[in-house]
């Protein structure tokens, strides 16, 4: 007896997948497209992708399409120094990265070449209301080809883990900040409300690969540390 | 992708920032002339201006009229991940520390404290109001609470003189983590005529709990600092110095 269509198909894609024809982090065609491709009914198509999202070789996200999951590292540094607690239903915008030369200050931070490109984003994270404004600052040179990774549907620890580069430490500073006009705007605050202003560098054991700004709007959020005694007094 | 180019102001505000990362550049120095930094950035003074509004925003510099342009650095920054005390903090730091208490008295425990130090409601609880000043500077106000029933003669301790954590490790206490919630107050009447800044001013809003290896509330303490004489790092490792 044959196996059912569905059946079928999920071991063609999951083919593809293992095959890197669909690299991790990259966008599936969409399921009309893959019915198409292969004559089948889209019905069978998305009990194929579905399967496939349950064996954790994709991620299905309602609106937007099915991207290829990237591999798991287990232990991801992100909640390392100060945390801004996340709103888990957290609403998937997408990110207009754009490019830019590092320029001299970046370039310090970074520890690049001030003429070397960064990929440059700026996002809102928050429900109905926004909670915090994101900034990233990247180099070019460490993920060659972030667009195709989806950095609004991935986080931004799982795809440089991807590309072999693992958070060893963190360096984070945090002061209050007047807020300029656009990030009043951006983040819906009165005249003269401050905001929380959070800049890290996270290195791996080469030194620094990302420079991110977080302007955290303070009426509605504390930022979390936890610390220790790691060091005996002298 | 598209390329974007930086606006004017955002590449005059990007060198100047990056000229102050440099350790020749010292606290209070005051940066070119506007005239000069015109000619050297090729702008004009409207764009200038915008950047020392940007700067002066997150606070890196700070402007006089008729007098010119002045950097921000050493700030108070405190590491976090260390469970440093603020007496060991200064002392490293070679910041001269003097503490007045406010406030030193038994009090009932309230809905917080007892939810932070794991306490019934209305248990007896050591209450430490002190001001902490920093090279002459009042920098801080800190509230401490402390189980009374944990350390009884805490009470009769002079804390002008004596460190709080000192005085508890010598009780036995073992301090061993804690957590801390950071975020923004505006200052009240009392705060604002102590820190001698308008009413209202923003600051900063410190809580924290510490445990011992056991995960017993050691101390529940929330403080205010202005956010002008602060800011706060974590480093998860010490940064090799190059």
């Amino acid at each position: 007896m044959n196996k059912p269509f569905y059946l079928q198909l999920k071991e063609v894609l999951q083919e593809m997948i293992e095959d890197g024809t669909f690299s991790p982090g990259k966008e599936l065609p969409s399921e009309h497209q893959i019915a198409e491709r292969y004559g089948v009914h889209p019905h069978t198509t998305r009990a194929a992708l579905k399967l496939l999202e349950k064996d954790g070789f994709l991620q299905i996200v309602p609106r937007r399409g099915a991207f290829v999951s990237l591999r798991n590292y287990s232990e991801i540094s992100e909640d390392q120094g100060f945390t801004i607690p996340k709103d888990k239903r957290k609403k998937r915008r997408r990110t207009k990265i754009v490019l830019r030369e590092a320029g001299p200050y970046y370039a310090k931070i970074l520890r690049i070449d001030p003429r070397d490109e960064l990929y440059y984003f700026k996002r809102i994270e928050g429900m109905k209301e926004p909670l915090y404004l994101e900034e990233v600052f990247l180099p070019v040179k460490k993920v060659p080809r972030l667009s195709e990774m989806n950095p609004d549907i991935f986080p931004l620890y799982e795809i440089l883990a991807q590309n072999d580069i693992l958070i060893e430490r963190t360096s984070q500073r945090l002061k209050i900040s007047d807020a300029s006009k656009s990030v009043r705007k951006k983040l819906k605050l009165l005249d003269g409300e401050v905001v929380l202003l959070l800049e890290r560098a996270d290195f791996d054991r080469e030194g620094p690969v990302v420079f991110m700004r977080y302007y955290v709007r303070s009426e509605d959020l504390a930022i979390e540390v936890k610390f220790k005694r790691n060091r005996i007094n002298k | 992708m598209k390329f974007v180019e930086p606006m004017a102001w955002q590449k005059v505000k990007e060198q100047l920032m990056a000229d102050m990362l440099s350790d020749d550049v010292k606290d209070g120095d005051r940066l070119d002339s506007e005239r000069k930094m015109m000619r050297r950035f090729g702008v004009t003074r409207d764009t200038l201006r915008r950047a020392f509004v940007e700067l002066r925003r997150e606070g890196l510099i700070y402007s006089v009229p008729a007098s010119g342009h002045f950097v921000v650095k050493n700030k108070n920054i405190r590491n976090l991940r260390d469970l440093q005390s603020l007496t060991d903090w200064a002392k490293e730091q070679r910041i001269v520390l003097e503490t007045e208490v406010l406030k030193q008295r038994v009090i009932e425990a309230d809905n917080e404290i007892a939810k932070r130090l794991r306490l019934d409601l209305g248990s007896p609880v050591f209450y430490l109001q002190r001001l902490r000043m920093l090279d002459g500077k009042l920098s801080l106000i800190e509230n401490s609470h402390i189980s009374l029933s944990r350390f009884p003669g805490i009470g009769s301790i002079d804390f002008e003189s004596k460190s709080l954590y000192q005085s508890m490790e010598e009780m036995g206490a073992l301090f061993s983590h804690g957590e801390e919630e950071i975020s923004v107050t505006h200052l009240n009447r009392e705060e604002a005529g102590l820190f001698d800044l308008p009413f209202g001013s923003p600051a900063f809003f410190l809580r924290s709990v510490v445990y011992d290896a056991d995960d017993i509330p050691l101390e529940y303490l929330y403080s205010v600092h202005p956010y002008k004489y602060q800011s706060f790092r974590y480093d998860s490792a010490e940064e090799n110095r190059e």
